[in-house]
């Protein structure tokens, strides 16, 4: 069977319209991520430093796209100890997302990244979290973890080795 | 003749046109509302719009059920619905769609001007033909790495997604030299990134050798002008075949009859099983 090349188009786009109207229709059609971080999942909730935190959104799902409002909102950790501890400023913490550490912390190795937020967030909060990469912390965000959050010995350890001293 | 290539190349045009500026658009609304602006339109990632995405993220989709991350349903969804239209009427994605394809052929037109019919013919022939399998190894690297490390890791070496993202700052330095290479390759060659580096073009390729309706050439009327070898943007040999089934084949239409095949009905889309194959 012939076809002309202006048939195989339209019906090639036809299609693909029709595709993308019942992909939508069936609710396959996702072009954005929600937001919401997943919850911790049961069988992690005995590692829970403090059981009253059942169903806690899992730290290991923050995400670069975050900004410091999403943390606070999704992990109740105020915005003054989030800005304080990577030494953003107060004006600025709401919208500051985790992915822009490296405007503050240009470290050729970018030791200071998400995975440093998912730590500092973990354990302020005293929810399981698995490291999975060496990650740092900037000295404010070490001090009021030690202030504020109640660190096990081995945490404490684990500071005293992985802080990195910031510039004023 | 003349009405006939009007419309097919005007029609080819028009959907590449309105292709990349939807593609520029869905970047820029993305840039701006992240940047505080508001707009009444959805923010939709390039990701989420790029069936690539649906292709490295399927091993991820099989064995977990989620998808890797900044990726989005809509990518599988496209690359099911792209691998559907490949089957019946070949990479019509590269030749219409692809912004990227687009783009080179826009500074092609400029190294046509410079090399005249020296144009996309300066490589040799015993490196290009080696050269062709190239986008096959990338298109195994990338899945596989992606499998691996759950990261879309190909989003750094991406010119796609630097293309339409490089004023954002959020375009690795690697995917802005790849662009620039591509781009100036492009004044020599034409389509370099499809013919060598592309592995969605590599994939999408592969269903030229099974595609429901091919290019197929009538011998019986065929003058052997060459004139279909000449327009073919990835140097194929349509004027001694009968059924094209190379596998760089990007489905743009500029061989057939009415186009650049100056006698009628003699190169043509048929689902009709022919001879040889180029």
């Amino acid at each position: 069977m012939k076809i002309r090349p202006q048939t195989a188009i339209v019906l090639s786009i036809l299609f693909v319209l029709a595709g993308i109207l019942g992909s939508w229709a069936l609710g396959w059609w996702q072009t954005q991520t929600d937001r919401t971080p997943q919850r911790l999942e049961s069988q992690r909730l005995e590692d829970m430093t403090s059981p009253s935190q059942a169903g806690a959104y899992d730290p290991d799902d923050i995400r670069g796209s975050y900004t410091f409002e999403d943390i606070n909102r999704f992990y109740e950790v105020p915005l003054a100890d989030l800005a304080a501890a990577f030494t953003v400023d107060t004006d600025r913490a709401a919208g500051f997302k985790v992915k822009d550490f490296e405007t503050i912390f240009p470290d050729p190795d970018g030791e200071i990244g998400t995975s440093s937020m998912k730590l500092f967030v973990a354990w302020y909060k005293g929810l399981p979290y698995e490291l999975k990469e060496e990650s740092f912390l900037p000295a404010p965000a070490a001090a009021i973890l030690r202030e504020k959050a109640e660190i096990t010995l081995e945490q404490e350890e684990y500071l005293n080795t992985h802080t990195l001293e910031t510039q004023e | 003749m003349n009405t006939k290539r009007s419309r097919v190349q005007t029609l080819r045009a028009v959907v590449q046109w309105v292709m990349f500026i939807l593609v520029a658009a869905i970047a820029l609304v993305k840039y701006l509302k992240e940047s505080g602006v508001v707009i009444p339109l959805p923010e939709i990632s390039l990701h989420a719009v790029c069936p690539f995405g649906g292709v490295v993220t399927v091993y991820e989709f099989l064995t977990t059920g989620g998808l890797i991350q900044k990726l989005h349903s809509s990518a599988l969804v496209l690359m099911a619905l792209g691998l559907v239209v490949a089957f019946f009427f070949g990479p019509i994605f590269c030749g219409y769609f692809c912004p990227l394809g687009t783009w080179q052929e826009w500074i092609g037109k400029l190294g046509k001007r410079i090399f005249k019919r020296k144009y996309n013919r300066l490589l040799p022939s015993f490196i290009d033909k080696y050269l062709r399998y190239l986008r096959y190894i990338v298109l195994v690297l990338v899945v596989y790495q992606t499998a691996v490390t759950a990261k879309l890791v190909f989003a750094d070496v991406d010119p796609y997604y630097a293309l339409f993202n490089f004023y954002t700052g959020e375009v690795a330095l690697s995917a802005l030299l790849i662009l620039a290479a591509v781009t100036v390759l492009s004044l020599f060659v034409e389509r370099p990134w499809c013919k060598y580096f592309c592995p969605y073009g590599a994939l999408l390729g592969l269903f030229n050798l099974i595609r429901v309706f091919p290019v197929r050439r009538r011998e019986e009327t065929c003058i052997n002008c060459k004139k279909c070898d000449v327009a073919c943007p990835m140097n194929i040999k349509v004027s001694t075949a009968k059924a094209v089934r190379d596998h760089q084949c990007i489905s743009c239409h500029e061989c057939l009859s009415g186009v650049a095949c100056p006698v009628e009905d003699t190169v043509i889309i048929s689902s009709a099983k022919g001879g040889r194959q180029a």
